[in-house]
């Protein structure tokens, strides 16, 4: 694929980063003169210096030719018309844009722009999901030596569902012991697939918990 | 006609000046206080200090939707922004935007969005004047 990066802050230079290791054709394209001689020995022909909302800038860029645009510079107004000037001038088939206030991203999609991306609303919404996770995992039993039993519920995002016993390997220190599905215990067979709403029985040490809650 | 007027520079200032003078009612913001020392004194001229991103000045400014707003900050991509925003979230009936890049202007003239390019219009002018000595 073709795509174009516009703005080489932290997550442009580490996103054209990624896209080249990943095999793919990445113009990163940033304004800021300052930036440019360290950006141009870095990414070389990958890289373009020039204000991205300027249609001569994206002509000179292949716009016509992109598969992607990804606009991250930290001003949202330019993300935006770098995203609007890509779909109509250049008939750029997906655009992304960093929103940096998360109050824009409903604005954006309504102008046109393919996909947002809001880190404010990302951080929120991983916290929410670590303090759900947190919530999910219940004590059941305390044994000597730092050994408890959980119950975890499984959520439907979790990434055991549809995945048999088997095919799970637990954290050293963690131990499978059953599932509880609709009130009944279900003694663990290798071919049982997890399934959502599970409540997962697990015998673990102290030391392995933390490992064992990233898996679910 | 109730107007407001997005941005206290230059051009704002004096447009402002000029449409009260006409009998309208307008509505200047700007974020920089110190801007609107270009603006006449007039019973009908009123002066906004604030963010218009900021959601509860726009509601305070918006919440009766003027006749025309006009957006002439001095950002090309901050006043495309403002006008495609306020013109969808409070249903004004008329945004005009000024676009300094000539091409810009045409991309959103296309997109429907009504914009004035300074360029465009020095152009255009200097071509009728050029008509006229020749003629």
């Amino acid at each position: 694929m073709y795509i174009i990066v516009v703005g080489a802050g932290k997550v442009g230079s580490h996103l054209t980063k990624f896209l080249l290791s990943e095999g793919h054709e990445v113009l990163l394209i940033e304004k800021e003169k300052g930036k440019a001689q360290e950006l141009s020995t870095q990414f070389q022909e990958s890289f373009l210096e020039g204000n991205g909302s300027r249609v001569s800038v994206l002509r000179e860029a292949g716009a016509n030719r992109a598969n992607v645009l990804v606009a991250v510079t930290g001003a949202d107004e330019e993300n935006l018309v770098v995203c609007q000037v890509a779909k109509s001038v250049f008939k750029c088939p997906r655009t992304i844009a960093r929103v940096n206030n998360p109050d824009n991203e409903s604005l954006f999609s309504a102008l046109g722009v393919d996909a947002t991306v809001s880190a404010t609303r990302l951080i929120d919404s991983l916290i929410e999901e670590q303090v759900e996770a947190d919530d999910m995992v219940i004590p059941l039993v305390t044994l000597p030596g730092n050994v408890e039993i959980i119950e975890v519920d499984l959520s439907p995002t979790s990434g055991m569902v549809g995945r048999k016993v088997r095919e799970i390997r637990f954290p050293e220190g963690a131990h499978f012991i059953a599932m509880i599905r609709k009130e009944e215990v279900i003694v663990p067979k290798m071919e049982i697939m997890f399934e959502k709403g599970d409540k997962v029985l697990v015998l673990v040490k102290k030391e392995a918990e933390q490992v064992l809650r990233e898996m679910f | 006609m109730r107007i407001v007027v997005l941005g206290a520079g230059r051009l704002g200032a004096r447009l402002a000046n000029v449409l009260v003078g006409e009998g309208h009612a307008v509505e200047v913001v700007d974020q920089d206080e110190g801007k609107f020392k270009s603006l006449d004194e007039h019973v009908n001229l009123h002066r906004i200090t604030g963010n218009i991103f900021d959601a509860e000045t726009a509601q305070a400014i918006f919440a009766t939707p003027p006749d025309v707003f006009i957006v002439v900050t001095g950002k090309d991509n901050v006043n495309l922004m403002v006008a495609q925003a306020m013109k969808r979230q409070y249903h004004i009936p008329r945004v005009l935007v000024r676009v300094f890049d000539p091409t810009l202007a045409s991309v959103y003239a296309a997109l429907g969005i009504e914009t004035v390019c300074p360029t465009h219009f020095a152009i255009h002018e200097m071509r009728k004047m050029i008509q006229h000595t020749t003629t």
